[in-house]
């Protein structure tokens, strides 16, 4: 197994089982992902359409830490809106 | 302006205080939504276009913005020089004027602003972070056998089924995928940025991911072919 260690295989085989046929990638994800933080911020109902955001935002690592980076400066930047 | 509809008078009695806040509005003292910008997503869209002062006002708003909203979130992931700020707003602003087509309007311009800018943050940061490490880094030796990937707090069942199973996935691994893909998917446990790992396979962000979830694809089916189907793998690593 190369070099992963047993949590890193955990991983690969917890996302192995939860692959899909049909994902959308990190660029498709990009053109959805501002969309889907506001409807997240205002509780509102997601599409399905973004809800393969959602799922890709779960498998991908990075777009995860783009995503809570997003949330991070919208929230900062209404805060100061506020102060 | 013309009888175009602007933020202000969109009505959003639907949404609370804090939520309004946090999708670019502000709420007055009369419990109306006032936006912070001072356009409206078309009018963005058409001062980027236009050439002239419009252009350089709505780009030197954008960068305002940006410098001020980006440092705080970014210092999460380590130092960052002034110059570089600069540097990754600058990108980002050339960026969002090459791309301005692809925003859909689905949602406030400035939101759409933040994805590209944190996406191009982001990249940066992590190709200093990873610059010196190499794939071969992950991918060569340190060959084990499969029950040394096994819990050893489960049970004696759980723990066969872990070793069954890992010794199903080394298979498919060394048999059924090829060279890059079995690069891409380790590197990517490893911990490596996709894009990182593309940088290095002259490949882009989105073709890693592909290859990953080829690679993904192909191991599933292999485990379900040897026996073993997603709930029972689940199971197995919960």
């Amino acid at each position: 197994m190369m070099r992963l260690n047993r949590h890193q295989v955990k991983a690969l085989l917890t996302s192995v089982a939860n692959t899909c046929e049909d994902e959308i990638t990190c660029g498709d994800c990009l053109a959805g992902m501002a969309e889907f933080a506001e409807k997240q911020l205002i509780g509102s109902e997601i599409s399905t359409a973004l809800k393969r955001i959602e799922a890709h935002i779960a498998f991908c690592p990075e777009c995860a830490e783009e995503y809570e980076m997003l949330l991070d400066v919208v929230s900062a930047a209404a805060s100061e809106a506020v102060d | 302006m013309g009888n175009r509809e602007t933020d202000t008078e969109r009505p959003i009695e639907a949404i609370s205080n804090d939520a309004a806040v946090l999708v670019g509005f502000t709420v007055n003292a009369y419990g109306g939504a006032e936006m912070r910008f001072p356009r409206t997503n078309e009018e963005w869209l058409q001062d980027l276009r236009s050439e002239g002062p419009a252009q350089t006002r709505a780009l030197e708003e954008l960068r305002g913005y940006l410098l001020r909203a980006l440092p705080g979130s970014i210092k999460r992931f380590g130092a960052t020089p002034e110059y570089l700020l600069d540097d990754i707003v600058q990108e980002a602003l050339m960026r969002i004027l090459d791309h301005l087509d692809g925003f859909q309007g689905r949602s406030r311009f400035t939101t759409w602003v933040t994805t590209i800018a944190v996406r191009v943050a982001m990249t940066e940061l992590r190709k200093r972070r990873w610059k010196d490490v190499s794939l071969e880094d992950f991918t060569a030796g340190g060959e084990r056998i499969p029950e040394s990937y096994v819990d050893t707090n489960t049970d004696p069942e759980c723990r066969a089924a872990q070793s069954r199973i890992v010794r199903a996935m080394q298979e498919i691994l060394e048999n059924q995928l090829s060279e890059r893909q079995r690069t891409a998917i380790i590197a990517e446990f490893s911990g490596m940025p996709q894009e990182e790992i593309g940088r290095r396979l002259g490949i882009t962000r989105n073709a890693v991911y592909k290859l990953g979830h080829d690679a993904r694809k192909k191991l599933k089916h292999g485990l379900e072919a040897s026996g073993f189907d997603a709930a029972e793998i689940r199971a197995a690593f919960s």
